[in-house]
């Protein structure tokens, strides 16, 4: 209710809704004149004009036209609190028992519903009302008679949806029976897009309720009704245009009202599809601000030689740096995510970031490419070839030096267009290529990542099983050139032999084409199978680094030894397995002295009141460096 | 596979038309009112009224006249109707081409103003534009159509005088520049034969009604549009595509909006649906000949042959689109198959 | 009891088939296990793992072949014996989060099944104290919960309807290496208390050679190798289970070295 309040447009609709319904319950108080019967009509006060005494003027007949928009919220409140009712209380059951229990039942509802859907309802209502002939009780029974299949169609499928959903199969398991299930799991969970339904559907049947009158279907005359008094000033239009200016705007502001609630409701239920939307609002105004920044020639990145591979190899030695991360701090809001993380990748390395579920391995890697999640912010010193990126325009740096491989192979590729396209638009950006020359590097590049280019070209990303899509992702990489790639979790989505083909596949092209990797990851036999060197990541912080063997077999900081001990690799089977006590503190940034401390077996009074350590191999000199006041954990 | 597709989908069109000729048949023999009476007035006598239900079958079981008038819809006998004693088909058929040509400018201006509004909001999205768009969007599938009509009648004629409020053509077109017809639709004809006069006259007398009528399809489309644009914004795809240095204009008209079009297609076929009973509301406030305006006073005279023909010509509109709707789906979206 | 005198199979799944349409999800399958085993069922996704686990907890029907629960045989009864046997086997699912309904508490989740077994209500906090889990939690929702918690909830709510069989579908795979190993210690804890066999499927073998008694090894709808644990994944026979074996992340680093360090720097 109170996220209701907080949308203004949705207030307002609130606000008229609590009108119509004062005004439908003390419609005798409210109402100045009699606005029905024998006592309504004035012959002396006919199409008066808005006054004082008639504020929205008088009918045909004398009546006052306030007084009747007064009286006709009773219809427009209960016509469609009936008609929706109805349908919800026919249509719901039916949907549930469609969906969740399917089979031959189901099957006969669901024709049976698709013949009703074959119409617009308001057809359908109107062909009814004028067989059983014209009255407010018919135009109620024929709305409702034309409604309830949207709620069958609804349920029915929200209900064969979550019926596949864990916890109902789980539930199934228990041996609930079908009706406990269906009211207990299914309903609760399909409970708001029904209410969405019903409230936008209460707009909708009020207008269709209107309509009937306007027509001379529904409420018969001399009731009180917005859509008759419509019809009644019609003919007059010219002359007397309040008659029916008046009830029709009561009329779209009823329906308006409905569709504001029933929208910002939406978006309550269904947080996926408003935090969606506020994301993509977000996402979306991120580049608009920037094309006027990219074009001063102050900026470092728009005078530095993009296209000068050939030179930049030149300069590649073992002490510059390729990808150079100094004391990267990234925050989300007010908590910091990202601390004080130091890390290069030399051309030809490949470089590990390991940690554990929210440590900020995605974020650090997001920010090298100045992709950070809306609301977030970097600080720190992030420079590619000694040339500063942190705050520079990313655009002609994506896809030309850096090229970033994702997690989820199924959802990086455009759908609906097909994966050679994809890659010919990649390519064509990077090399300004013909579009038969492109073709033909794409072709390459898929033979070069052991795919069938011929296949793989004309396929739609559907078409393809997740390891055929890394790889053509992989592809898309390659074909950029890139002197850093970024692999976010390459292999979590596939399966272990697939996720094994792709490393191989990273490893022997890193081989061939002499690129950097920063590989993401929260397994560590990844990196050991993967990475030259390694960071530990912490809650935000590099807990320790340095090359793969020295880390993982004689780990220096708590937290390493404590992650190794926990694989079960690390224990003899059937034995406990060491797990890490406690769990990641919820605001790191919040903690005092080192951040494992609470979970640490050696944890002594230093290492809550001494400053952090950092483990920064530069700053040591060596290549080895840990964040842990103890060198070398006592075994 | 598009054969079999369309076999499977004319098996499960007659079912849908069988089912709704039969419910409407049912609810045209069984409810209380008499259609002797209504064909004969209030005034008849018993005998009188007992004469037409032997000469309209009406005295034979109700079986055995679903199946005659079903065979004559097949035949094209679409039964008589009752207000004007002239063939249902004939008045149907005859009114049409006009529907067609207020539904369909309705439709194309609702498409191109829906597209453009949703694609604006979504451009910006959170901004001032995004907001009025998202309140005009909202507000257009909030108006009731009959009065929307009655108050641009008011404006462009009652208070500014610009264009004719009521009818198809004025009065004296036929003799000052009659339209030859070929399609029987007017723009469309006099667009055809060159009668300039007569086109604008026609166009005139067409703008009102044809935006009347496109309110609510171009708010449900733009709220679609919008919506969709938006939601593929926010999928991965989109990030590796920026990630890949794709510009943003790229992303948003080609990638984005190319994504958009599927879903936006599915609202379009529904509210052209919508279309046909608006324009029962639309051909009775501006006063055309149409079909909507046959419809409405055959249901309320009970001219119940022509109520039947309407409601079953309404659920053919209704196949048909869906028909067009899925065959559209499946060229914009790879992954629909057409089963 | 069996007519030999050895203890009635916790599941006895024989000549498992499931198609759907054309397509054959299992085809032939045969797994026993014994009361108290744990037996892990490793293969990739789409291999059948899943539809057989569906089969065993009786949520959708076998095309042909037999299963049998703690010796009672599923085909064939009544609705009533079907909702009772189907206590016998519980399934505990991969995302924990998906594997509880959002909208009931932690003490509403729990009591469930436990009303469904007979017993009381007041027994809530003493199942989740099984699990591991403070009765703090009781009026939290799902999404209050870390994975972890969660995952013991699932585990408390499987647990309390007395099953004699646990199906584990990667358990673990969606939770991070420490709260992983918590929940493995969990269930071997449990294991030995209730005497519970486990249906363990999972492709992570490094969990697998912890945890497993035997494995069984599906294959393209077929279980193509199966044995005490220590035999497959030491002398694997298959050659599909080789492959699996090479795949595992860490143990290829020797592929690495295919490509000398030479030709990098």
């Amino acid at each position: 209710m109170t996220a209701l309040v907080r949308d203004r447009l949705a207030l307002f609709g609130l606000v008229v809704i609590a009108l119509l319904v004062l005004a439908a319950l003390l419609a005798p108080w409210l109402a100045p004149y009699p606005a029905q019967g024998a006592g309504a009509a004035d012959v002396a006060a006919r199409n008066l004009a808005p006054s004082g005494a008639h504020p929205l003027g008088t009918d045909g007949l004398g009546r006052d036209v306030l007084s009747r928009i007064v009286y006709g919220a009773r219809p427009a409140l209960y016509v469609p609190l009936l008609v929706v009712g109805l349908a919800v209380l026919i249509g719901v059951p039916l949907g549930l028992v469609a969906g969740y229990r399917g089979g031959r039942t189901g099957e006969v509802i669901m024709r049976v519903c698709d013949m009703f859907l074959a119409f617009p309802p308001l057809l359908l209502a109107m062909a009814i009302v004028a067989l059983l002939g014209p009255s407010l009780a018919n135009a109620c029974l024929a709305l409702a008679v034309s409604w309830w299949p949207w709620y069958t169609r609804l349920v029915q499928g929200l209900a064969a949806s979550l019926r596949e959903r864990p916890f109902v199969e789980g539930a199934r398991a228990l041996g609930l029976p079908d009706w406990v299930i269906m009211g207990r799991h299914i309903l609760p969970n399909a409970a708001s897009p029904i209410l969405v339904q019903a409230t936008v559907d209460i707009g909708t049947v009020v207008l269709a309720a209107a309509s009937l009158a306007f027509l001379g279907l529904g409420t018969q005359p001399p009731a009180a009704d917005w859509g008759l008094m419509i019809s009644d000033g019609r003919v007059d239009i010219f002359a007397h245009w309040w008659i029916s200016a008046f009830p029709g705007l009561a009329i779209f502001l009823t329906v308006l009202a409905c569709n504001l609630v029933g929208d910002a409701l939406r978006d309550i239920f269904d947080p996926r599809s408003a935090a969606t939307a506020k994301r993509a609002a977000r996402r979306s105004r991120e580049p608009v601000a920037k094309p006027a920044k990219s074009a001063k020639p102050a900026d470092a990145l728009a005078d530095a030689p993009i296209d000068a591979p050939v030179e930049i190899t030149a300069k590649r030695t073992r002490d510059a740096p390729l990808l150079e991360i100094e004391n990267l701090r990234v925050a989300i809001g007010d908590a910091v995510r990202v601390r004080e993380v130091n890390l290069t990748v030399r051309p030809g390395e490949i470089v590990g970031i390991v940690g554990e579920s929210g440590c900020g391995k995605t974020l650090t890697a997001l920010s090298v490419i100045g992709m950070l999640p809306p609301g977030a912010t970097a600080a720190g010193s992030i420079r590619l070839h000694g040339r500063t990126l942190l705050g520079g325009d990313l655009r002609r740096v994506r896809g030309r030096e850096i090229a970033m491989i994702f997690q989820s192979p199924a959802t990086s590729f455009d759908p609906v267009t097909t994966i050679g396209r994809q890659l010919r638009r990649v390519i064509r950006l990077r090399h300004g290529l013909s579009r038969a020359a492109a073709l033909e590097l794409a072709d390459d590049t898929l033979k070069a990542v052991g795919l069938d280019a011929a296949r793989v070209l004309g396929a739609y990303p559907h078409e393809l099983s997740g390891g055929m899509l890394q790889r053509a992702m992989i592809a898309m990489a390659l074909a950029c050139r890139p002197d850093l790639v970024i692999a976010d979790e390459p292999t979590v989505a596939l399966d272990v032999t697939v996720a094994k083909e792709i490393r191989s596949l990273l490893r022997s092209l890193q081989a061939e084409y002499g690129f950097g990797v920063l590989y993401i990851t929260h397994n560590l036999g990844e990196v050991r199978e993967l990475c030259d060197r390694v960071h530990v990541l912490y809650a935000g912080e590099v807990v320790e680094t340095g090359p793969v063997p020295e880390v993982l077999d004689r780990p220096a900081h708590p937290y390493t030894k404590a992650l190794l001990a926990a694989l079960p690799d690390a224990a003899r089977a059937g034995d406990r397995l060491a797990a890490i006590p406690g769990a990641v503190p919820a605001r790191p940034d919040t903690v005092e002295g080192c951040v494992f401390a609470d979970r640490c077996d050696h944890a002594m009074e230093a290492c809550r009141t001494a400053p952090v350590l950092r483990a920064d191999p530069d700053a040591a000199g060596e290549d080895r460096a840990s964040a842990c006041h103890l060198k070398g954990v006592p075994a | 596979m598009i054969g079999r597709f369309l076999l499977r989908r004319l098996r499960g069109s007659l079912l849908v038309l069988f089912g709704v000729s039969a419910i409407t048949f049912v609810l045209a023999r069984v409810v209380p009112s008499n259609p002797a009476l209504a064909y004969l007035g209030a005034k008849a006598t018993p005998e009188q009224a007992e004469q037409v239900r032997h000469t309209l079958g009406l005295d034979r079981p109700l079986p055995v006249q679903y199946a005659k008038y079903l065979g004559g819809v097949f035949r094209g006998d679409w039964g008589t109707s009752i207000g004007t004693k002239r063939p249902v088909l004939d008045e149907i058929t005859g009114r049409l081409p006009s529907t067609l040509e207020l539904v369909g400018s309705a439709m194309a201006i609702a498409l191109v103003s829906g597209v453009v509004l949703g694609v604006a909001a979504a451009y910006r999205p959170g901004r001032l534009a995004d907001h009025a768009i998202r309140v005009t969007s909202i507000a257009g599938v909030s108006l009731p159509a009959f009065w929307l009509g009655l108050l641009l009648q008011l404006f462009a004629f009652g208070w500014l005088n610009v264009l004719p409020p009521t009818g198809e053509t004025s009065s004296d077109l036929p003799y000052v520049s009659p339209i030859r017809h070929i399609t029987g639709m007017n723009l469309l004809d006099s667009l055809l034969t060159a009668n300039w006069t007569a086109l604008s006259d026609v166009a005139a007398h067409l703008v009102l009604p044809a935006v009347t009528l496109a309110a609510y399809p171009m708010g449900a489309i733009a709220r679609m549009t919008r919506a969709t644009m938006l939601e593929t914004l926010a999928q991965d795809h989109i990030r590796v595509a920026r990630a890949y240095g794709v510009p943003e204009r790229t992303v948003r008209w080609r990638i984005a909006l190319r994504n958009a079009l599927p879903p936006t297609a599915t609202v379009v076929g529904l509210t052209a649906a919508y279309g046909l009973t608006g324009a029962f509301f639309v051909e009775v406030v501006f006063d055309r000949p149409g079909l909507g305006r046959y419809a409405a006073s055959s249901l309320l005279s009970l001219d119940y042959p022509a109520i039947m023909g309407i409601t079953l010509l309404g659920a053919v509109a209704y196949v048909l689109v869906n028909l067009v709707v899925d065959l559209t789906q499946a060229r914009l979206d790879p992954r629909v198959r057409l089963t | 009891m069996t007519p030999d005198g050895s203890p009635q199979p916790a599941l006895d799944v024989r000549k498992l088939v499931k198609k759907y349409g054309a397509h054959t999800a299992v085809a032939g399958a045969d797994l026993r296990i014994a009361p108290g085993e744990i037996h892990a069922l490793v293969g990739e996704s789409g291999s059948g793992k899943t539809t057989l686990a569906r089969c065993v907890l009786g949520l959708i029907p076998p095309t042909a072949g037999e299963i049998s629960v703690a010796g009672r045989a599923l085909a064939g009864l009544s609705r009533a014996e079907m909702r009772s046997l189907r206590r016998r086997v519980q399934i505990v699912f991969q995302n924990p989060y998906a594997a509880l309904n959002p909208r009931m508490t932690v003490r509403r989740l729990v009591a469930e099944p436990l009303r469904v077994a007979g017993r009381r209500e007041s027994e809530v906090t003493a199942e989740l104290e099984r699990v591991g889990l403070p009765g703090d939690l009781l009026d939290r929702y799902p999404h209050e919960l870390s994975g972890g918690q969660c995952q013991r909830v699932a585990i408390a709510r499987a647990l309390a309807v007395g099953p004699a069989l646990l199906v584990l579908d990667e358990p673990t795979s969606a939770l991070d290496v420490s709260v992983q190993a918590q929940i493995l210690n969990l269930l071997l804890d449990l294991r030995e208390a209730a005497d519970l066999a486990y249906l363990f499927i999972s492709h992570d073998l490094g969990v697998v050679r912890h945890l497993a008694d035997r494995v069984s090894v599906m294959y393209c709808g077929e279980i193509v190798e199966t044995g005490p644990a220590r035999d497959v994944l030491e002398t694997p026979e298959h050659p599909y289970t080789r492959r699996l074996l090479d795949s595992v992340p860490g143990r290829g680093r020797a592929s690495v070295l295919d490509h000398p360090q030479g030709a990098r720097s």
